[in-house]
């Protein structure tokens, strides 16, 4: 526990933390305010609510003639600010009931020919409740904000926080401490562990918090309860999440996904003293499976890249649509699978770090 | 106490840093002489748990320190050659967290910090960042980490390196205060370090332990083989070319020179009682001037 207080000290008191925490919440906001007008909070208004049939019937309507009609215009005609609004209302109410009336638009043919498969699909695609619609600007723009650049950021703030984990005890010689004493080696690496995960969890959630608030003091606290289908990404998703729900999911799958890239950054830190290669070496292994699955457009690949820390910090492209592990004959889909997959990776982090660190010697 | 090394040979590559070194030490302080590249650090590396042989073991009272892992790390303490400090820290936190290291308790951790903090002269800067400390005085932070824990054996390396000489005797006298009931090893390149506190003087020449003796019979070694004397200006280059100069002092008379030789160099010559500075020239100016 002594040790654990110790490690947390030193990782806490790197001003350079703050700095960039800080930097990040700034860069954060875009450095913009987002004031939503009159006519926008009437327009929404104008539609929050249960949604009838006859409602769905007027956007479907209403979509189609602002299609024609804006295939219609010429060039330097625009929609009126209202005309706006109301067909992005329209377009949203259109694509979010899709993946509930034809799954299939989403659902590949191995789920659909695979009864187990077919069956959670359409167990989840069944519990899809888009019966209400409200001002979903805010966790709209907030998913989209996350998924766009949360990953990034909190992969900056822990490669800042933890690459000089163990790089610094190298570069400055206390090594040899750790090394010659009798908690040094065991004990040590534990503390080190919990303090990177504590650090992993506060920033993740200090940074959420302050995002959910600026977004709320934007757009206020609506349309949270609505359906993720309304995200305009995620239409065709065959999840059931609110937007709260879903909220949550990203948020344990980034602190998971966080702590995971965290013990990857401190074995790579153990394996050498320069804490800036630490840091290259992190961020390459971080970013790269991003790099491949936009790249490469094998399935296989795609999917292999979606076990990677960024995907799984970004969680986007797991919901996007529904794919499966087969493990055993058992169908499993993919968000748990990462998760699991992602714990057991962990556990191998730590495995080695501990072999590494009984093998350990200080270099000439 | 029993500290046996057996055999005990690292490499570096092709490189064969210790070449089967079998040493048995007990309670005492053991001055390890050697000119750079001896193989001391290693030798004091290897002792400290921080490296691994290549071949060969080291027993304490019969048990491999290898199997005894934090049993054996318990009792030690070890003075690394670069003494790495955390410089933000200061003198007591950095003392405490090197506590927390060792596995001491909390409270006992800060009873004994404030003790060696005391036994090094640092009590009054316990409160001061460590990188704001002189040289000499990291490196008693650094004693003072290394004895946190009451070690046993304790493995200091090169201590007094870039000392000024006060500092270098206070550390002297530090060490000789404290190395009763315990194993001492201290490596230098400075003999005056170890003249008058150890035991016994272990010479390593490539690697190679070359002696382990008491200083009285190292310089015992060496009688008929320091010699003086006093030469025209002109013949010192002959004499430097000929022989090992230990000393060289100018004087109204002529020069006076402190030679190191087998035999009488010349018959003008006067045999001297010889010192551990001439001893190490023995052993170490060749290796050093090729």
């Amino acid at each position: 526990m002594e040790l654990f207080k110790w490690e947390l000290y030193k990782l806490f008191r790197q001003k350079i933390i703050y700095i960039a925490f800080i930097s990040m919440m700034a860069v954060s906001t875009g450095f913009t305010f987002y004031y939503q007008s009159d006519t926008e909070k009437a327009v929404y208004n104008e539609w929050t609510g249960p949604l009838t049939e006859d409602r769905i019937q007027q956007a479907e309507k209403g979509e189609a003639e602002f299609a024609k009609k804006i295939a219609e215009m010429e060039e330097g005609d625009s929609l009126s600010e209202e005309d706006n609004y109301t067909s992005e209302i329209y377009n949203a109410i259109v694509y979010a009931k899709m993946i509930k009336e034809r799954p299939e638009v989403n659902l590949t043919e191995v789920v659909i020919n695979d009864p187990k498969k077919a069956k959670i699909a359409y167990n989840l695609i069944e519990r899809i409740d888009n019966s209400y619609f409200s001002n979903m600007k805010g966790p709209r723009e907030l998913t989209g904000i996350n998924s766009i650049a949360g990953y990034a950021m909190t992969a900056a703030l822990l490669l800042i926080g933890v690459s000089t984990i163990y790089s610094n005890e190298y570069s400055s010689g206390a090594d040899n401490y750790l090394l010659s004493t009798r908690k040094g080696r065991k004990t040590v690496i534990w503390a080190k562990i919990f303090a990177a995960l504590i650090y992993v969890l506060l920033l993740i959630i200090i940074f959420d918090l302050w995002m959910l608030f600026y977004y709320y003091l934007q757009f206020g606290s609506d349309g949270w309860e609505m359906a993720i289908q309304y995200y305009t990404y995620l239409s065709t998703s065959p999840y059931p999440f609110t937007f709260w729900e879903y909220h949550l999911v990203y948020l344990g799958m980034h602190i998971l996904g966080g702590m995971g890239f965290a013990l990857l950054i401190m074995l790579i830190s153990m394996l050498n003293k320069n804490v800036l290669l630490t840091f290259i070496i992190s961020a390459a292994v971080y970013i790269l499976p991003l790099i491949i699955y936009e790249m490469i457009q094998w399935d296989w690949v795609g999917n292999l890249m979606l076990l990677s820390y960024v995907h799984m910090m970004k969680a986007e492209y797991v919901f996007v649509d529904l794919k499966f592990v087969n493990v055993f004959g058992t169908p499993i889909i993919y968000p748990i699978f990462i998760c699991i997959f992602s714990l057991l990776v962990s556990i191998l982090l730590i495995a080695i770090m501990f072999r590494v660190m009984q093998r350990k010697e200080v270099t000439v | 106490m029993k500290l046996l090394i057996e055999q005990l040979t690292k490499e570096f590559g092709d490189k064969k840093v210790l070449n089967q070194i079998d040493l048995e030490l007990t309670t005492g302080v053991y001055g390890i002489l050697g000119a750079n590249g001896s193989g001391k650090t290693t030798l004091m590396r290897i002792l400290a748990s921080v490296m691994k042989p290549t071949s060969g073991r080291v027993l304490l009272d019969g048990e491999d320190i290898a199997v005894l892992k934090e049993q054996y790390r318990d009792l030690i303490g070890y003075l690394p050659q670069q003494v790495g400090l955390y410089k933000s820290f200061k003198a007591e936190k950095f003392l405490l967290y090197i506590a927390s290291l060792k596995g001491i308790a909390k409270e006992e951790a800060k009873v004994k910090v404030a003790e060696v903090l005391e036994l090094v002269g640092l009590g009054e800067y316990k409160k001061e960042k460590i990188g704001k400390f002189s040289g000499g005085m990291k490196r008693r932070i650094g004693i003072a980490q290394a004895l946190l824990n009451d070690p046993v054996i304790l493995i200091v390396d090169e201590p007094t390196a870039g000392l000024d000489p006060k500092e270098r005797i206070r550390f002297r006298n530090l060490l000789s205060q404290i190395s009763s009931n315990r194993i001492v090893l201290l490596s230098t390149h400075i003999v005056s370090d170890i003249e008058y506190i150890a035991k016994e003087v272990l010479i390593l020449k490539e690697g190679q332990l070359v002696k382990k003796e008491t200083p009285q019979k190292l310089l015992h070694g060496l009688k008929q083989k320091v010699w003086s004397l006093v030469v025209q200006q002109e013949e010192v280059l002959s004499f430097q070319r000929n022989y090992r100069v230990s000393n060289i002092i100018r004087l109204e008379e002529g020069v006076h020179m402190r030679i190191i030789h087998e035999g009488k160099p010349h018959s003008r010559a006067k045999e001297e009682t010889p010192n551990l500075e001439d001893l190490y020239l023995y052993y170490f100016d060749e290796e050093e001037s090729g």
